[in-house]
């Protein structure tokens, strides 16, 4: 039954002024956060070239982003544990909504709209325990909370949208201090990679081997043909070379890479991001403490390994990657190296976020 | 006398070089050129001797040399995992023992190959692979083991060599020309000084957190049997001449920085007290515990101290990405 209200409402956005769409803030293909020389922090809009196309103003550090699909919206993540979430309008700056997670929850730095745009994602944590929830807000309704799920794991970090709006997410498996962040369980943490349908029921979840339990999920990517990555970190003896990239294909197997632990070594533990190349032929995860980006092949092999302080950002372009450093560059990352591409006197945070 | 412009200019150029060049000509250039005279005098006895009645003395001196420019993890040092085929520790799994093992149970013929021997594990190659061979009172002994210390220290000197001609040539440009066009390594000069700065701050976390908290262990639970280098006995050697040479690349790097060079004083003044205890094995003894922790201790206060006075002079930091990563 439509109410005479709802009516009226439905009239007055369909008569509204023609709504603005991602190219009326000059088309941006990505969203990173950065800080700038003097110290106030920002999320910005990059060409696939690189060149800044807007920014606008964060109260503090970001961590990611969600990028509407459709509309100049984007939703900045405080890091960490996280009181707050700002959904930006992208032509003015306006701050459409602010989100504050539900009491006793945290944001974890991430999110992910539907594929229509019609609900965000957020991933959040019980602070008590770090028990993982999925936030759902209504972002046709001024970003209602309109529900939550448990995420199938202990603290989420990157959740991602699929086709058919499944969601993959990444549970790091690590119960943290509500306040400074501090890890209470790396004894006995169990991170893993859950599916969730439509309806956040588990569809399937992917645990590590025993040896590997203290490999934190982190962070996900997902092929043009539906695999998924994940970039790790490592909480274990420093000295174990272990991989640190996963790449799970949903039903079927799982691969941890590289095999090669001179090849892990170089990443020090920690993998920061993970994308696919744009044509879907390779892999790559980035490790700014090691100071590299690691790029394989589908069938699994490493065929490059490129060293660039603070490197983290990563995004699809092309057949390469996009990366960014905290040095304020953007670089196209291809096996044959990394060209700067654009550098700004900003440094680069954690993620390269890819608008569509 | 008459001075040209030439020479005034050659007298001045040690006063006028700063960081970055001062690094390469103090420190990575000649230290990197000692490991390798080093390294190549060790192959040279080997091939003649593979004893290690003749060995012990030569393997000694390589790894001083490597120690006093074993932080220099960038460049050559990085290609193709040569710093960890020079010197692979910890190895908590013992994959270089096992290894090694196992290439001398089968008699592998890899170690008449050198192309072939420069591919396999690094865990049981360079001075941590010829330690087992050379000090180990249950070495095993025969022609195919003489075979392999020929093999190790041939692969061992090759990498010395690569490793010094990239701090004479290539590499040295690389961070020299920091920021000119065609450089894509170095954007700035201040990244090249960002990368060696780096060095030194990742060299004293790995001597505190590494080498001596590893044996170090708890309290409760000391665990002198990881200290580094035991066979060799130079568990506590090590951590002074990595010291040492962190004390020369911060005087190349920053003459200025006056407070991180006295805090490297004191940490070097306080591993020399312990230079009775070869193999730090006062971890595991109440009077000898205290000794080790205060210099761990003085070496992360060195840490603080170069992290809070060296980057108002050099004009960098630690990474923002790397610092704080989540």
């Amino acid at each position: 039954m439509t109410s005479r209200r709802s009516f009226l409402a439905s009239l007055l956005a369909a008569s509204a002024v023609p709504r603005l769409s991602w190219a009326d803030v000059g088309s941006p293909a990505l969203l990173a956060a950065a800080r700038d020389a003097a110290g106030n922090y920002w999320l910005h809009g990059l060409s696939a070239s690189g060149e800044s196309r807007f920014r606008q103003p964060l109260p503090g550090r970001g961590h990611a982003a969600a990028a509407h699909p459709t509309r100049p919206e984007a939703v900045a993540f405080a890091r960490r544990p996280g009181t707050f979430a700002i959904v930006l309008d992208c032509t003015s700056g306006a701050a459409l909504a602010r989100l504050t997670p539900p009491g006793g929850r945290q944001f974890n730095g991430h999110g992910a709209f539907s594929g229509d745009g019609s609900v965000l994602f957020t991933s959040e944590v019980v602070a008590e325990g770090s028990g993982g929830r999925i936030g759902l807000w209504d972002a046709t309704a001024g970003y209602a909370r309109i529900g939550e799920w448990s995420s199938g794991g202990i603290g989420p970090h990157e959740v991602r949208h699929l086709p058919g709006d499944g969601l993959a997410v990444a549970n790091g498996g690590i119960r943290t201090d509500p306040q400074d962040r501090s890890k209470l369980n790396i004894d006995s943490m169990r991170p893993n990679l859950t599916l969730l349908t439509a309806d956040g029921t588990v569809q399937e979840q992917v645990e590590l081997a025993p040896e590997l339990s203290r490999l934190s999920i982190r962070h996900l990517a997902r092929s043009p043909d539906g695999e998924l990555a994940f970039a790790m970190q490592w909480e274990g003896d420093p000295a174990e070379a272990v991989p640190l990239l996963g790449l799970h294909r949903p039903g079927g197997a799982t691969r941890l890479l590289p095999g090669d632990p001179l090849e892990a070594a170089a990443l020090h533990g920690y993998a920061g991001s993970v994308a696919f190349s744009g044509d879907g032929a390779l892999v790559a995860i980035t490790s700014p403490v090691g100071g590299a980006v690691l790029i394989c092949d589908r069938a699994g092999a490493v065929v490059a390994r490129h060293a660039r302080a603070d490197i983290c950002g990563l995004a699809p372009a092309g057949a390469g990657f996009l990366a960014t450093d905290g040095a304020g560059v953007v670089w196209a990352c291809d096996p044959a190296g990394l060209r700067p591409l654009a550098r700004g006197d900003v440094a680069w945070d954690n993620h390269l976020v890819p608008l569509g | 006398m008459r001075l040209t412009l030439a020479a005034l200019l050659t007298l001045l150029a040690p006063m006028a070089l700063a960081d970055t060049p001062e690094v390469i000509a103090n420190h990575a250039a000649p230290g990197t050129a000692r490991f390798a005279e080093a390294a190549q005098a060790l192959d040279t006895v080997a091939q003649a001797d593979c004893g290690p009645g003749a060995l012990q003395g030569p393997y000694q001196a390589t790894a001083d040399a490597w120690m006093h420019i074993a932080h220099l993890r960038l460049g050559p040092s990085e290609e193709r995992g040569r710093a960890q085929a020079i010197w692979f520790w910890p190895d908590p799994k013992n994959s270089g023992g096992r290894a090694m093992a196992d290439l001398i149970r089968s008699e592998n013929p890899v170690v008449h190959d050198p192309a072939a021997f420069g591919r396999i594990s690094v865990a049981l190659r360079g001075l941590t692979g010829l330690e087992r061979l050379l000090f180990a009172a249950d070495a095993p002994q025969g022609d195919y083991v003489c075979a392999l210390i020929r093999a190790i220290t041939a692969d061992l000197a090759g990498n010395a060599q690569a490793l010094a001609a990239g701090w004479s040539g290539d590499f040295a440009a690389l961070l020299d020309t920091a920021g000119e066009d065609g450089n894509t390594t170095y954007l700035s000069p201040t990244e090249a000084r960002q990368a060696l700065f780096t060095q030194l701050i990742t060299g004293l976390g790995y001597n505190a957190d590494q080498r001596l908290a590893r044996p170090l262990g708890t309290a409760d639970r000391p665990m002198p049997d990881r200290a580094e280098a035991r066979l060799s006995a130079r568990s506590q050697r090590n951590v002074e001449i990595s010291l040492l040479g962190l004390r020369d690349l911060a005087q190349a790097l920053s003459p200025e920085s006056s407070a991180t060079l006295a805090a490297l004083d004191t940490a070097i003044a306080q591993v020399r007290t312990l230079d009775h205890d070869p193999l730090l094995a006062g971890v595991a003894d109440p009077a000898g515990r205290p000794g080790i922790e205060a210099l761990r201790s003085a070496i992360l206060s060195a840490r603080e101290t170069a992290l809070r006075e060296m980057p108002q002079h050099l004009g960098v930091d630690l990474g923002f990405n790397a610092s704080d990563g989540d």
